[in-house]
């Protein structure tokens, strides 16, 4: 695929000839996001520069019924960003001001192509933090954060990106532009940043965001409490909660994990341990100390073999990193993963990861798990052979019966990823198809004509069993050779 | 006037499905205790009301994963009571104890805590309503993150009755705070703010502030209070940081119980309803102006001059950090109120204030509030009501304002 040239003319006048490609190099780049079970190529890519070329280059998509989406640093895990054919990608990179700091309110206003730790790592010296911290936060930007209203550990206290985001510019699918938010918390009326906040891209473009900014903790204890087994340190995290401690963040990590990171990262972790639990508190120095012993306690009660506690910010920052880098650890016991984000109701943390290890078995398939315990939020990894179709299937089957799991004991479907396109199938065993339609009513207020990220989030009326399969692997082998033979990168 | 009270949800849709079908524009209610201004002064009010306050069953708590669900014509005084039991809390501020939990979400009160607890947008896990096709819907769920489909529970939140019957919600809670306790100072003027610009800048773990200054003929007298929590090492070193910051004039509320001899109301009360026990103790008239302001908190702790507002039948209360400024006249004449309203509007004129009436003279409108009342993206906001309530049956004068208005 390739614009057509009246319209690459048209979007080279707004944009400039450097920022509009379709040769296939780049096509190849743009076909997937960090989901790479699910590849297309788009029809072209698009680099607007700031919000008024990007309103013009959406009137013109408009006008043309030409599908398109708005992408960041592609490292979603849902498909969110992946083209249908003849979708036109607009990629947000190019929007990476910050425009204003205000410590006073508390907040920063950014562009959409903003890293999310540059915006920490910007207020830092002032004292302050914005809170989601995915693990991908030194690639994703903020405009994928609120696209899919992201969370990241910290999380369990403090809350994910829609209780951390004031206000926003977006442009709708026909170029108008709107306001919604604010400076400030509260806004008579409905609360459409709540609502726009994690729609997946497909009610508007986000062109700016207004972030909250937390204070830093003057203090933060990390404690690694080492257990042989998984069903105790599951048991622990729900004695925690009960306990009345809310941690900053609690952390799970299996052993599979433990053996990967400790191949490439080498955190310390103990390699004979079944499962290590990260907690961490955050607070003024007075009293926090007796809060670690109170959950250092509670650890122990729920079998803990030992609890560690950090000595300094090195050796918490190193236990960070084996969690925050535990999903690209993986690489190296296996070529490929494939991660889910079912969320469960945490007192059913015990029996759901027993039931993830069941499916394991059933379908001979390694599945390692490293997720944010807290909040009931899973993250088993998959683990697959990407060149073996039959393990490329069996891989599908056992993530669908994970995500049925977690359905059958109350739980959701995504707790951050989104639905994007891998988990439209499986909405129907969650909503009713009134709901569903009830949805896409509301959807068809911003998007009247699904111009805008079509088929993501809720299915298609009419279709709500449809499933979207991966792509075969031999053309993507096909399309992988084209790509070295073009550039002379192999891929 | 006719007011229909089903004792079930499925009653309620089936009204709603009757109504549709000869489409004529009824009122939502709970316990009416929020007030509903009219859009324009000639506005003609529904006179049908459904109202939803024997919809009170719990369907489910789940202390251990912190999630609560339960019908919306429950009242929130009644809703902590059940999660006392089992020391959780909503850390969310209602006016009024007796308010339905649909009529907090459909108005989205805050208060005191908001900047540090949150409000209810941050609470709000899983909603059912009924919707401009009468169908009975459900979205979110009963887990604490989720983003499994649209977040319409958001979008119901402040939608004051527009978008449809909200029937039930769940809700994420938390533990109650462990030793709550109140430090309290009076002031002659607002000095105060300053202070309170200082314990900004010192990034504090403070778990609300609120200042309130009773109506009075001489110089209003502030009363400021800060709330904390926590392990006794915790507050002592709260206690001393802001004992610092005030010099040493603070003094203590009990236990952080709600000290009336002071007037002083968000002890434990802001959960219950902070403004209740304020109005009954200032024996406001029925019909007494309440507007709130909502602005950012530079605006709210610089430039305001509240002292300027000074009005024999005034009352204030300030969430200065948040911030939500609420101003109390006690005085029925609609054109004291206006002329008042005014006022509020030249003060706030060079900031992006926004305000909301809690109450007044029923000959007073939305669209005395000018620009002031509309939000943000207001004209979407009306094309997105219109666009679920295509046969307009839900009475809801926020969205009927003209389009053009003047601000002042």
């Amino acid at each position: 695929m390739a614009f057509a040239p009246r319209i690459r003319e048209e979007l080279t006048q707004i944009c400039g000839s450097k920022w509009i490609k379709d040769d296939e190099v780049t096509l190849y780049t743009y076909r997937s996001d960090g989901l790479t079970l699910y590849t297309k190529l788009p029809m072209g890519i698009v680099y607007p520069a700031n919000s008024e070329e990007l309103v013009r280059v959406v009137k013109v998509l408009h006008r043309e019924k030409l599908t398109f989406l708005a992408r960041g640093a592609g490292t979603g895990l849902s498909g969110g960003a992946v083209p249908q054919e003849d979708t036109v990608i607009i990629e947000m990179d190019r929007l990476k001001e910050i425009h204003d700091i205000d410590y006073i309110n508390r907040i920063i206003t950014v562009g959409p192509g903003v890293v999310n730790l540059r915006i920490s790592e910007k207020v830092r010296p002032n004292g302050y933090h914005f809170v989601p911290d995915p693990s991908s936060q030194k690639a994703c930007t903020i405009g994928g954060n609120v696209a899919e209203n992201s969370g990241g550990p910290h999380t369990l206290k403090y809350g994910v990106t829609v209780n951390h985001v004031l206000g926003m510019e977006v442009v709708l699918p026909d170029g108008e532009l709107i306001q919604v938010g604010g400076d400030f918390h509260n806004q008579p009326g409905p609360d459409l940043l709540g609502l726009i906040n994690g729609s997946e891209g497909t009610f508007g473009i986000v062109t700016k965001v207004v972030c909250r900014l937390t204070p830093n903790p003057e203090k933060a204890v990390t404690l690694l409490g080492i257990f042989d087994s998984v069903r105790c340190a599951c048991d622990a995290v729900s004695a925690v909660i009960r306990s009345g401690t809310v941690p900053a963040a609690l952390e799970l990590i299996d052993k599979t994990v433990i053996y990967a990171v400790e191949q490439t990262l080498k955190p310390g972790f103990p390699q004979d341990a079944e499962a290590v639990l990260i907690v961490e508190l955050e607070d003024l120095t007075d009293g926090i100390g007796n809060d670690a012993a109170k959950v250092e306690e509670l650890l122990m009660q729920n079998g803990a073999q030992k609890v560690e506690r950090a000595k300094d910010d090195a050796e918490r920052a190193r236990i960070w990193r084996a969690r925050k880098e535990s999903f690209g650890a993986i690489g190296c016991i296996s070529p490929s993963y494939y991660v889910q984000d079912g969320v469960i109701p945490r007192s059913k943390l015990p029996e759901v990861i027993e039931q993830i290890e069941a499916i394991g078995k059933k379908y001979n398939l390694t599945i390692a798990n490293v997720f944010h315990a807290g909040d009931g939020n899973l993250h088993p990894l998959i683990l697959y052979n990407y060149k073996d179709a039959d393990e490329v299937e069996r891989t599908h089957h056992a993530g669908e019966e994970i995500l049925k799991v977690c359905l059958s004991c109350g739980g959701a479907l995504s707790g951050e990823h989104g639905i994007g396109l891998e988990k439209l199938k499986l909405m129907t065993d969650l909503y009713s198809e009134n709901d569903l339609e009830n949805m896409n009513w509301v959807r068809g207020c911003f998007n009247p004509e699904s111009l805008l990220n079509p088929s993501k989030a809720i299915p298609t009326p009419s279709r709500c069993g449809e499933s979207k399969r991966p792509v075969h692997i031999s053309d993507d082998v096909a399309a992988s050779k084209m790509v070295t033979r073009k550039s002379g990168v192999a891929v | 006037m006719t007011t229909f009270t089903p004792a079930s949800i499925e009653e309620a849709q089936t009204w709603l499905q009757q109504r549709l079908e000869q489409p004529k524009p009824f009122q939502i209610r709970g316990n009416q205790t929020h007030f509903q201004a009219k859009a324009i002064p000639s506005s003609v009010e529904s006179e049908d009301v459904l109202s939803l306050s024997k919809l009170t069953a719990t369907n489910f708590f789940d202390p251990d994963d912190m999630v609560v669900g339960v019908e919306a014509g429950m009242n929130i005084s009644k809703l902590q009571e059940i999660l006392a039991e089992k020391k959780m809390v909503l850390p969310v501020n209602p006016w009024f104890g007796n308010s339905t939990l649909g009529g907090l979400l459909a108005c989205n009160d805050i208060g005191p805590n908001r900047l540090m607890m949150g409000g209810l947008r941050d609470c709000i896990i899983g909603i059912e309503y009924l919707n401009g096709r009468a169908e009975r819907v459900h979205a979110g769920g009963k887990v604490v993150k989720n983003v499994t489909g649209y977040d319409l529970c958001r979008m119901m939140l402040g939608s004051l009755g527009g978008l449809g019957v909200i029937t039930a919600a769940n809700l994420k809670v938390i533990p109650q705070p462990v030793e709550p306790h109140g430090l309290y100072s009076r002031f002659r003027d607002t000095s105060w703010l300053l202070r309170v610009a200082a314990l900004q800048e010192a990034r504090l773990p403070i778990d609300w502030i609120q200042a309130l200054a009773p109506a009075t003929t001489g110089e209003p007298d502030w009363i400021l209070g800060i709330g904390i929590s926590g392990n006794p090492e915790r507050q002592a070193r709260l206690e001393k940081e802001l004992q610092s910051l005030f010099q040493n004039q603070l003094k203590s509320i009990t236990d952080g119980k709600t000290n009336r001899s002071l007037g002083y109301l968000p002890g434990t009360d802001r959960y219950t309803g902070w403004l209740e026990g304020l109005r009954k103790k200032w024996k406001l008239l029925p019909n007494y102006l309440h507007v709130m302001v909502l602005l950012n908190t530079r605006d709210a702790l610089q430039p305001i001059r509240l002292e300027a507002l000074q009005h024999s039948d005034l009352h204030q209360v300030i969430h200065p950090i948040g911030a939500d400024l609420h101003f109390l006249l006690d005085v029925e004449d609609p054109n004291e109120q206006l002329d008042f309203l005014q006022e509020l509007k030249n003060r706030f004129r060079r900031t992006d204030a926004k305000m909301v009436f809690g109450n007044a003279h029923p000959d007073l409108s939305l669209q005395d509030l000018g620009e002031f009342g509309r939000s943000t993206a207001y004209s979407f906001t009306q094309r997105l009501q219109r666009h679920l309530d295509p046969a307009g049956v839900f009475h809801a004068p926020f969205y009927q304002l003209p389009q053009a208005m003047n601000a002042s």
